[in-house]
């Protein structure tokens, strides 16, 4: 197989990284994913989406003690 | 095999009387909250026999259904997105359905607000300090239950290693908050009927409320393994409607007073002979041994020792302040005057150990101050 010289589309990547979050992803999105040489946009959506997990896990608490 | 049999069964009809009230599931309790949790756990536990059933269910029927017998062929597919999303989503919303009313309760548990009236309990190795906060009452409360008892010479009573001295008195339908902590080791005070069990660490306090429905006798345990007599510090709790609570603080510091004026009069060698006695079975014997012998290597003699033997003022150091580094706790707080100048003398005039020395409560009285 061809390795896809072009870097992948931000929007694939936030897909992949939230079916890397939910535990389940296509065979077909895996195999894409795998294509890329470039890792460093994983990394960044990665630490992105961490950080509002965290934030909204955050709220979520607040949230829930003001209220219950 | 029969042999077998009847000898099994021969002993599930034993515990079965030796038991009477056992149960296999959690207590209701006596507050909102232990009746809370015990709910929890009943919805939770048939959340789980569903589940259980369910999966067993298909799992069982799908092995026989297409069993190879019947000419069942496997698929051999690799993935199926469906049923992947399928078995993460279902549990996470089961989850999320059982957090909401946990996280109500949990809520609740943690809420020590606005309490009517606050405790410190304070675990030492092998018993429980109460100090109430707001009242001049500050007691101990160990194991009363007789060492005959123990050492199976005497028959066992109902409340076997669950009955102490002085036990915990609270009113009913107040909110009474705990301040947990430790003297020692960690240990954790627990009352199954109250759900309450939090650990008593030194050097940390920990906060636990309980409102209790109905006046009566609740019994619990420590329930952190904290050295030899673990299984020796039992926690007794009466609940008392608020005019008992009211006689019982003014009865408490009566007997207080009392134990003060004890102190002033005069003693002599039999009477704290007799009273020694009685203090070193509660206070000593767990460690120095009813024969004053100790258990070698890890707790000392005191018969024949260089200690109770020797200088007086020595001796009452070490049993007022104990010996830091060491097992040997200090006695000044835990113990009256009269106890302890009676536990000294005691220790010099037992086994053997003729001194002839009289510890007065008043050189005691004196030290406490």
């Amino acid at each position: 197989m061809s390795r896809i010289q072009n870097e992948p589309r931000w929007i694939d990547v936030i897909l992949s990284v939230l079916a890397a979050f939910f535990g389940v992803q296509t065979k077909r999105n895996h195999e894409r994913d795998s294509m890329t040489d470039s890792y460093w946009r994983y990394i960044v959506i990665g630490l992105v989406l961490l950080l509002a997990f965290i934030a909204v896990i955050y709220l979520l608490v607040k949230l829930t003690l003001a209220y219950l | 095999m029969e042999k077998l049999l009847l000898g099994v069964s021969g002993l599930f009809l034993f515990s079965g009387r030796a038991h009477a009230d056992w149960t296999v599931n959690l207590t209701k309790g006596v507050t909102e909250i232990s009746r809370e949790i015990y709910d929890l756990h009943m919805v939770i536990f048939w959340i789980c026999v569903v589940i259980g059933f369910i999966v067993f269910g298909v799992m069982l029927w799908s092995v026989v259904y297409h069993r190879k017998s019947r000419g069942a062929k496997a698929h051999n597919f690799h993935e199926s997105l469906v049923v992947e999303i399928a078995w993460t989503v279902v549990p996470f919303i089961i989850l999320i359905a059982m957090a909401v009313p946990a996280t109500a309760t949990l809520i609740k548990m943690y809420d020590n607000t606005e309490a009517d009236l606050d405790i410190q309990v304070t675990g030492y190795q092998w018993k429980w300090r109460y100090q109430y906060l707001a009242e001049d009452i500050d007691f101990f409360s160990s194991l009363s239950t007789p060492r005959e008892q123990i050492n199976n010479t005497q028959e066992k009573s109902t409340d076997y290693l669950l009955e102490v001295d002085n036990p915990l008195v609270i009113p009913v339908g107040k909110k009474v908050r705990f301040l947990l902590t430790a003297n020692d080791v960690i240990h954790s005070w627990w009352v199954p009927e109250f759900a309450v069990k939090k650990d008593a660490i030194p050097g940390f306090i920990n906060e636990a409320w309980v409102i209790v429905d109905k006046p009566g006798v609740y019994r619990g345990q420590c329930a952190e393994l904290c050295g030899k007599d673990h299984g020796f510090m039992p926690i007794v709790v009466e609940v008392k409607s608020q005019e008992d609570y009211e006689q019982w603080l003014a009865e408490f510091k009566k007997a207080d007073a009392l134990k003060s004026q004890a102190a002033e009069k005069s003693w002599n060698l039999a009477d704290l002979m007799a009273t020694g006695e009685q203090v070193y079975s509660k206070a000593c014997l767990a460690c120095h041994q009813a024969n004053g012998e100790g258990v070698p290597s890890i707790f000392p003699a005191l018969k024949n020792s260089a200690v109770a033997l020797g200088d007086e003022a020595l001796h009452i150091d070490v049993v007022l302040n104990g010996v830091s580094g060491t097992a040997m706790q200090a006695f000044k707080d835990q113990l009256s005057a009269v106890e302890l100048a009676a536990v000294i003398t005691y220790e010099r005039n037992a086994w053997g150990n003729k001194t002839g020395d009289i510890v007065t409560p008043a050189q005691i009285a004196e030290l406490k101050k």
